[in-house]
Formats: C-alpha cells, structure tokens, sequence
C-alpha cells in the first residue's frame, strides 16, 4: 500500500522533473538573448503563437528569433497546434504574462478575430503574420499575398499552355485561409482566361502522398483531356509530378506549385514543374519583429497591410533562388 | 527422517489483501504418491494459499522449500517448469480457440526446430489426453460449443499434460458430473501411483472420505490442522472448520402450500429444452434436478424472460405474461438469483449496497426521480443484518468479499423487491458448510412465509432436504415427477439418465 | 488489525487524493516558476480555458462508464458549431432558439450513436468512429469548406461574459458537473450506468433497460457536445469546419487521468474533473513558461500515462 503513495510521490517529481526540464530548454532555447544583452530593444517582451510547427514556420521562426535576438527582444513562442480555440487560449496566457505585442500567426483568419477585442482591451498591441485577419479594424500584418500567388502560379499554367485548355487544381485543406486566398487568386486568372476549364479540384490536405493518389485518379478519369495542374504548394505539385512521371506524362501535363521549397526548386531546374511561388519565411520572420519593434517604438508603417514580394519561380531565376535561399 | 521425503514445505507464509489478513503464519507439506485434501470454510485461505505454491500471487513472508531447497516463483510459468500444476476453480479457456489450442497454450510443438506448428502432432497427442479423461470430443471442437463440465474435463487433462510432480485442484468437482468425477477418481488414483502430489480443494464431504489420505483444514487464514483421513469423522472435520457444531444442515419446514400461481405451458426452445409444462404453488419448494446440460438453467433464463421462447406460454396468478422481458417478470413478482453470481449476479465493481437496492430502484425514488439515499441505507442496512452479510461496510466493492456474501448479497437484491416466485439456481455453489446452511434456512422461511420457490440443483441431498415436489429433467425435457418425501437419489438418477 | 486498519486508511485517502496532490504539486512549481500563474486573470482564463474539455469530459465519462467510447465528440461539436454560426448569420431567430436547435442536433448524432451501439450491438470504437467522419464530412458540406464569422456581439457575452468576477464558460461547466453528479448519484440512470459497465448480464439479470441506458448515454455526450459547441463557437467567435479537430482524444485523456476504468464500471466525474483541470493547468502553465509544444506533448503523455500506471498499481491488489 506504500507504494500507492509512492507511485503518486513519483508522478509528481517525474512531471515536475520535466517541467524544469524542459523549462530551462525551452527558454533557452526560444528567448535567445534578453535585454541584458544590451541591444536596443529596451527589454520589449514579444509574445508570439504561430498556427503549426510545419517546414515554412519553423524556418520563420528563425528569423523571428534571429530578428528579436538582433533587436534584444525578449520572445515567448507557443504553438497552436491548428487548434483555433487553444490559439485563443494561448492569447489569454500571454496577455496574463504581460508580453509588450502580440504577434500572431493565426489558426484561422477568422476565429483569430476576438484575440483583437482581447488585445484592445489589455492595450497591447497585436501584429499578425502570415495570415490575414479577417476584419476591417485596424491592425499591422505582414505576410505573403497567397491571393498573388495563387494568381501567379495560375496565370504561369495558363500561359505555358496557350490560353485555353483543361485544369486540374489540388487545394489545401478546405477552410484554411492560405486555401481560400490561393483558390480566390486561381479564379482571378481564371476569370481573365475563359478558355481555360476547371476539370476538379479537390484537396489534397498539403500532402505529397496525398496528391499522388489524387492525380492517379484523376489521370484516369480525364484520359487525355488534362493540360495542366496547378496545386497549392510544392508538396503537393511533387506528388503530381510523381503520378505523371510514373504514366510517362511529363512534359505533356504542366504542373505548378507555391512556397518554392527546395524539392520545389529542384524540380524547377529539372524541368519537371513549370513554376512556383517564391515565400521568403525566414524574411517574412524578420520582417514581423520589425515590425513589432517600429509599432513599439512609435513609427509604424503608413500601411497596415505590408505584403512581401511574392515572386515567380522559373527556370530563369531558380538558380539564383536556390543560391540566395538555399545557398546553393 | 519424515522430513526427506516432504516434497513441498511452506514455512510460516503470511499473506495480507488491502483489508484481509489471508493467510497468517501458514505451514504446510505435502508427500509424495498421497492425495492431501485442503479443507476450510471460503475465504479460509486455501485457495490463496495454492495461488502462492503456483506461483499466480506471492508471499508477503515466509518460506516455500521445494525438495529442501528454497523457491521464489515469480509467475505460474516458472512454477509449472518446476513440476507444480494448478486446476483452477474458476475456469479460463479461450473460448475462440480450439481445445488442442487450449491444452498446448504456451507449451506450443513445433517441426522440428523451426517455428512452424506441428498441429498433427499435437491433435493427436491431444486426442490421447481426452481419452484419459474420458472425453470422446475431436480436439478440433472449439471450447465455446462445449458444456462447463466438458470445460472442466479439459481443464484437467491440461494439467495432466505437464507431467507435473505437483497438481493442486481447486474445487475440481463443482462442475461436473456424477459419471466424471468417478473418472476424475480414477485418474487421481493413477496419479497415487505414479507417486505424485495431489492438493485436493473441495466442499464434498462424501468425495473427501473417497479420495483422502490426509486432510488439513484452514479456518480465517490460520492453519488448524493436518490430519489422517481414516481417523477422523466428518462431524469433526465440520467442527474444526467452522468451530461450531451443525446439529442440522437441512431445517425443518412448516410451510403451507397452497393454491397455484404459475405455470408453465409446452415452453420449448430450441436446441435446449422442448415440451416442459409445470405449475408452482403458493407455498411450495419445487425441485429442478437433472445432470448438467438438462437444459435446466437454459430453461430458467427462458421463464425470467432472459431469452426468447420459440413455443410455450406462461401464466402468473393464471394470466398469461406477453412476451416476457425481465423487467416485466420483476414487475409480475418474480426474482433470479442466478447459478454464476459473477456472470450475472452481482456487479463486483459497485458497493454492496448499490448491488442491494439495484433491481428495486424504481421503489427507492421521490417524485422528482431521485434516490432516497436514506431510505435506501436502511433498507439495505436492514437486508445485511436479516441475512448476516459480512462486510465491514455497504460501500465496500462486492467482488472483495468471500462466495457466501456474495450469494447472500445475490440473495438480498431480489429479497428487497418482495417476490412472490423465486428462481434459486445452484445457490449454495462453491460456498462454505456455514453459509449453505444460512441460505438452507433463508429459502425455507421465505417459502413459510407464503412465497413459491423454485430450486435448481446438482446436489442431490440438497434438492432431497429442501424440496416438497421434485422434476427432473433430461435431455431437454421432463423425465419424471418425484413427491419429495418419497424421493431418493437412486429414483432421480434413473429419470435424470433416461434420454441421454 | 485495529492499527492496519487506521494505516490502510490513511493510504487510502492519499490514493485517493492523489490527483489533487499531484495538480496542486503542479501548481505550486509553476507558482514558483513564474510571476503570472499565480495571478487573478490567470487563474479566471484557467476556468475559461478548461471549459471546453471539461464538458466534453463529463459526458464521455458517462459514455465511458458503461464500457464504450464516443470518438466522435469533436465532429459533434464542430457540427453544432456550424449550426450555430449558420443559423446566426442566416436567421433573425433569437440566440437561445438557435442554441437550443444547435445542442438538440448534437443530442440526435449522439442518439444515432447509441441506437447502433445498443440495439445493432455494433461496437462503440466503430459506430462513434464511423460518426466522427460523417460528422466532419457534413461539418463540410453545410459550412462549404468555410469558416462562418463575424457573430453578433451578444452572442459573443456567452464566452466572454462572466457572473461575479467568474466567466460563463466556467459557470456553465460547473451547472453539467452538478447534473453529471446527480445523474450518477442520486438518479437510478446512474446507478444503471455503473451496473451496465461493471456487469452487462447482472444489469440485464436486474431487471435494467440496459439498452435504452445505453443509448441515452450516448445522447448526454452528445448534449455535451452541443454545450461545448456554443462555448467553442463564442470563443472563437466563429464556426470554424475543422472545429474540435482531436478533441476527443483530450476528452478521453482527462477521463483516464480521473481514474475511470475504459472497459467501464469505474470512475468518478470529480475524478474527470481533476483530470481536465490538470491538463490544464499544465498546458496553461507551460504556455506561461514558453516551453516548446514539442515537450508539451511529452508531458501531457507522461501524465496521461502516470495515470494509467497508478491505476493498474491500485487494481493489481485484486
């Protein structure tokens, strides 16, 4: 019967051994340096919650990091782990910890709205990242313009196959706003190109094996009839890829993708995807903080709305792409 | 001198359970080539004490010396690697598995050195350990499709095919027939010879004395004694087990019987019992007897509603009940106190008095529907203390307190609801002398105060000592009538063996 | 015996209490680990932040108690969620009418369940898993893929209203614990649903409409959801398709760290309770320590599997 006691004893010292833990690693690791290391950032705390650790945010990260470090912020960086609701929750904690600025990558444009009622009412200004907010208060943003992008990479498609002909578009996960911008950009080329027939679109939920199977499908469905596929990021585009070279139909079928990752880029140089759309994260990281450190300091941007360049990748510029980002 | 020959020795072992002291400072040995008979009340501490020899729990202190030299098992494998093999009184095949699965689990043959199953092998060896005990079954029979006393037949050819110096057997008997457990006695003698141990679990007085050589007897976890089974009587057994005299196991009754108030119409099912019409009357015990597999029990859960009769119709207070439906036949008077209390008797889980009061809820609620908790601790405060249950409190899990209680327990649900009719089936299994006579007693006033019983048993001096009127069922139908005065154990054989 | 008696007890109190141990161990490291746990604002966004679960929670307990399982909680309240906000934007029908549609469709999801769980005797992991896909798949159709925003301010006041200095979200937790409490202690559908999960045939045996329980059992984890769900979509202050995405693995995590038993006939909703203010409290307080959602996830399964093990200590004494 001790060892009832003792086995909650041990619970006890086992989660509270973790938490230090990992709370010493997580401080370490996340904070960088503070003010103490004397840069000029008079010891602002950032508080920050990004939707999910994927490849495009943990690169941001690093530069939101590398940005605060330079600045001497101090940072607080939590997860949401796409939960809308513990993003709201991950707000509240902040605003508790009296952080000097939000920052905010958010879940969903929209369920993201009452962090603003939240941020107003504790009088810390909030900044969101990445993903547009879906109000009409004022609010400093800097991100990608996905409904661009998804215009770019449409239009690329259209082009390389002469204004009409068939189309094929694998979404993200329906409901993420990066879905809806890049299918609103999609219809926007799409609207100035009527020769051009949406065959489906579905979602392929950002995944490669996914997308695979998808376009596997589809390639039997629409027997000789598809021009193009135009998927919402690279991943995906690469999945495609894959199901074309297996039915020998490369060349034959135009693909194009977003985020210019480095699979992306490869497959730019190869010849095998047509083009893709460049998304700096680790600029769009830096370029966050500073912004949260020129709202802080009294000189925010004429603009609330910052949108980074967004251009496209082809053959033409993916080397110095692969060199500038990827330093290759 | 003696002592080279002891094959197992248990020093001074002690044994606690969280509230339970079950064994206290236990010593015991065992000969060679002799059958040592355990004996004691349940929860006495025999079955604890064997669960430690097969290494299934473990010792709080003390020693166990096999062949003088000290063991500690860890688990019931390293216990059989060492010759020691356990009959279990609660049985557990796998239903799913074949009974050639079920005899070599864990003890698999393969081809050769390789990984493959050598099923050929192991059918047929399988088939031999059937035939020993006289099973005439294909090894390829999956265990659900057979009877509980085949279960148990196989149960001890398992044992049997470890070759172990050692085979304790936990109340082996319980299940089975008249006819089995004279083979069971014959493989038990060839074991004698063979020079192994045998532990023998049992509440059978007359099997003790047919078996025996030595008896010990445990009485609330201490060791009482080890004695020579020709020396001593069976009074004296009962004395020391329970340390008071039972001047009558069966009392006396003065009930009065009266007018009819159920019967039971051409009730047929299909596969289990056919044709079976019966009345009961106020007043009136009614023996069921037959072997196991008469369709007896089936027969019960059928009248109770449980499963669905194919033909047949039955009346209460000479309506007849619709489609009956459990709920429907509580709400006609009727109680169940089933044969396999931890199958469908009791919840262990739930505390003794929420077992109590759980088919009488419906009683024990105010106008808005909730419970009135005081009521019902009185209620059931007054059942424990009318039926002498032991439990040091009513929140205490049933499934913590020994076979009687939990019979009695049983016994006090359906009690709280005032039944007129009351299905008693195999009520005093697997419990004590004490507590059989304390239910012998409790069925007996329950019938002089007017209720109708039905009694279901494979003990034939119990169904001749309690009962006023006697059918017997075999093969799925009655075989005959028997007025209990009149009624002896050979009459009711010879209708029990008639369609088998 | 006397004194083992007494001793038994006192480590019976401690098992018994050893979640409140343990949470208030939580509580004081992080007291000590930083200034703003042990804060007013804090400790009211804990009661908000908990909520969601913790309703969730006492109806899969109920769920879980007579040995089942409902995968499908987060799909219920996404679906109610949408409800909700649809009907808002679509419909000048007054608040609670919209409420009370949005928690009876969650209560009929949650009947369907039951109804194949107990009268088909399908299994609860399939028929609740089964229902988790349709639900997400008509969370889909009626929302078309879209988030439904910009509620109506007054209906925002559900989630961020609160009642002498303690948020509705909180309150309307505590009103479910109180009628889970009295559905399990002082009805007669409590004591059937412990029967059903500790012993079916014994229920059956009784006399208990052990499929009509069954059933309705499923319906309160439904209703549930469909409370959960108007807190969420206040929260949030829109239905969002991919609402609740997961949320019944925290359902179920919050049950077991309460002690109750999965094949079922065991368990305690104070115990549910306990669990789900636990994750919370560590959830909350390692957001407020900045620790990384990568070790989060480690911790949040210690516990889950802490729980677990002194659970199988206490039951091995069998």
């Amino acid at each position: 019967m001790k060892k009832k006691v003792l086995s909650a004893v041990v619970v006890v010292c086992m989660v509270a051994l973790v938490l230090a833990a990992c709370g010493n690693g997580g401080s370490g690791g996340g904070n960088g340096a503070g003010a103490e290391n004397g840069g000029s950032g008079d010891g602002f705390t950032i508080g920050a919650t990004v939707y999910y650790m994927t490849e495009f945010v943990t690169l941001m990260v690093n530069g939101i990091e590398s940005r605060a470090d330079e600045l001497g912020m101090d940072l607080i960086l939590l997860d949401a782990n796409n939960n809308a609701q513990q993003q709201i929750t991950q707000i509240e904690n902040l605003i508790a910890q009296e952080v000097d600025v939000l920052l905010v990558a958010a879940v969903d444009s929209d369920a993201i709205v009452p962090a603003l009622d939240m941020a107003e009412e504790a009088g810390i200004p909030l900044v969101g990242v990445n993903m547009l907010i879906n109000t009409d208060r004022h609010y400093y943003y800097v991100g990608p313009d996905d409904v661009l992008a998804g215009q770019l990479q449409m239009q690329a498609a259209i082009d390389a196959i002469g204004g009409d002909g068939n189309v094929l578009i694998l979404e993200g996960p329906i409901g993420q706003s990066a879905q809806i911008q890049r299918m609103e950009g999609n219809q926007k080329a799409l609207a100035e190109n009527p020769g051009i027939n949406v065959l489906a679109h579905q979602t392929a939920n950002w995944s490669r094996a996914e997308a695979l199977a998808l376009t596997e499908n589809w390639l039997e469905a629409f027997r000789g009839e598809i021009d193009a596929i135009v998927a919402h990021n690279d991943e995906m585009a690469l999945g495609a890829i894959q199901a074309l070279e297996a039915a020998g139909l490369i060349g034959d079928i135009v693909v194009t993708g977003v985020d210019a990752i480095l699979d992306g880029c490869n497959a730019v140089l190869d010849g095998t995807l047509l083009a893709t759309v460049l998304q700096d994260a680790y600029k769009l990281g830096s370029l966050s903080v500073q912004l949260c450190y020129d709202v802080l300091m009294g000189n925010p941007p004429e603009e609330a709305l910052n949108y980074i360049d967004m251009p496209l990748v082809t053959r033409d510029n993916v080397e110095q792409v692969l060199s500038d980002i990827y330093g290759q | 001198m003696e002592k080279d020959k002891w094959v197992l020795e248990m020093q001074n072992v002690s044994k606690s359970f969280p509230g339970v002291h079950a064994l206290k400072e236990i010593n015991f040995r065992l000969l060679p080539g002799k059958v040592h008979v355990v004996m004691g009340e349940n929860g006495a501490g025999k079955s604890t004490l064997m669960k430690i020899i097969a290494g299934i729990y473990k010792a709080d202190s003390g020693k166990m010396l096999l062949h003088g030299e000290e063991v500690k098992f860890q688990t019931p494998r390293q216990a059989l690697h060492r010759g020691i093999a356990m009959i279990h009184q609660e049985l557990s095949p796998v239903l799913e598995m074949t009974i050639t699965e079920n005899l070599f689990l864990g003890k698999e043959i393969t081809l050769g050195k390789s990984r493959l199953l050598d099923e050929k092998k192991m059918n047929k060896s399988a088939e031999e350990l059937l035939a020993r005990v006289g099973l005439e079954i294909p090894p390829t029979t999956r265990m659900k499709n057979l009877s509980v006393s085949q279960m148990q037949m196989v149960e001890i050819a398992k044992a049997l095919s470890y070759h172990s110096e050692i085979i304790i057997m936990d109340e082996p008997t319980a299940a089975i027939t008249d006819k089995e457990v004279e083979k069971l006695f014959q493989i038990i003698r060839q074991l004698k010879d063979e020079n192994r141990c045998i532990v023998y679990i049992s509440h059978k007085m007359k099997e003790i004395f047919q078996i025996a050589d030595e008896i010990t007897v445990f009485r609330d976890g201490s060791y009482i004694g080890t004695y020579d089974a020709d020396s001593i009587t069976e009074k004296e057994l009962i004395k020391y087990m329970v340390d008071r005299d039972l001047s009558q196991i069966y009392p006396k009754r003065e009930n009065t019987i009266t007018d009819e108030v159920f019967q039971l119409e051409n009730a047929s099912q299909a596969g289990f019992f056919e044709d079976v019409s019966f009345s009961l009357r106020r007043g009136e015990i009614l023996g069921i007897a037959g072997l196991m597999g008469a369709g007896r029990t089936e027969l019960m859960n059928a009248v109770f509603g449980i499963t669905k009769l194919n033909a047949g119709k039955i009346s209460i207070h000479n309506r007849i009940v619709k489609k009956p439906t459990p709920n429907k036949m509580i709400a006609n008077g009727l109680g169940y106190v089933t044969e396999d209390r931890k199958g469908n008797g009791l919840v262990l889980e739930m505390g003794v008095r929420d077992n109590m009061i759980l088919a009488s809820l419906h009683d024990l609620m105010n106008r808005i529907g909730f419970i009135k908790k005081k009521k019902a601790a009185e209620l059931s405060l007054n059942f424990k203390e009318r039926l002498a249950i032991k439990t040091p409190t009513m929140e205490k899990e049933a499934g913590e307190l020994s076979g009687g209680n939990q019979q009695k327990i049983v016994l006090a649900k359906w009690l709280m609801q005032n039944p007129e009719i009351i299905i008693f089936d195999e009520p005093t299994r697997g419990i004590d002398v004490g507590a059989k006579t304390e239910i012998y007693k409790l069925i007996t006033a329950l019938a002089e105060q007017g209720k109708s019983i039905i009694f279901i048993s494979s003990e034939m001096p119990e169904i001749l000592g309690m009962c006023d009127r006697i059918i017997v069922l075999s093969g799925g139908k009655i075989s005959g009538e028997l007025n209990g005065k009149e009624a002896t154990q050979e009459k009711i054989l010879s209708f029990a063996g008639k369609n088998v | 015996m006397k004194t083992s008696l007494g001793k038994k007890q006192v480590n019976q109190l401690l098992s018994k209490y050893s979640l409140i141990l343990i949470i208030l161990g939580i509580a004081l490291i992080m007291t000590f680990s930083t200034s703003a746990f042990l804060t007013g604002t804090n400790l009211i966004n804990l009661l908000r932040q908990i909520s969601i679960n913790g309703i969730l929670a006492i109806g899969m307990t109920l769920v879980v108690l007579t040995g089942g399982i409902d995968l499908s909680v987060g799909s219920i309240l996404a679906f109610s969620g949408i409800i909700i906000a649809g009907l808002l934007r679509d419909t000048y029908l007054p608040i609670i009418v919209i409420v009370l549609i949005a928690i009876l469709v969650a209560c009929i999801m949650g009947a369907l369940n039951g109804y194949f769980i107990s009268y088909w005797n399908a299994a609860p992991f399939v028929v609740t898993l089964a229902m988790m896909t349709i639900g997400r798949g008509l969370t889909f159709v009626f929302s078309d893929g879209r988030p439904i925003s910009n509620l109506p301010g007054e209906y925002l006041e559900i989630s961020r209203g609160s009642i002498i200095g303690i948020p509705n979200p909180a309150w309307i937790l505590i009103v479910i614990f109180i009628l889970g409490t009295i559905i399990l202690n002082n009805l007669k559908l409590g004591k059937y649903i412990y029967a059903i999960g500790g012993n079916e045939n014994a229920a059956l045996v009784s006399g208990i409409p052990v499929k009509r329980v069954k059933l309705f059992v499923y319906v309160l984890s439904g209703f549930a959801c469909g409370v959960a769900a108007v807190i969420w979509t206040a929260r949030v202050s829109a239905g969002l398709p991919t609402a609740g995405d997961g949320y019944e693995l925290d359902a179920i995590a919050a049950t077991v760290i309460g002690g109750a038993r999965l094949s079922g006939g065991r368990g305690k909703l104070w115990g549910t309770l306990l669990g789900a203010l636990l994750l919370g409290i560590v959830s909350n307080g390692l957001d407020l320590l900045n620790v990384s959602s990568f070790y989060q996830k480690i911790v949040k399964g210690l516990i889950i599997l802490g729980a677990i093990l002194i659970d199988a200590k206490r039951n091995k004494k069998m």
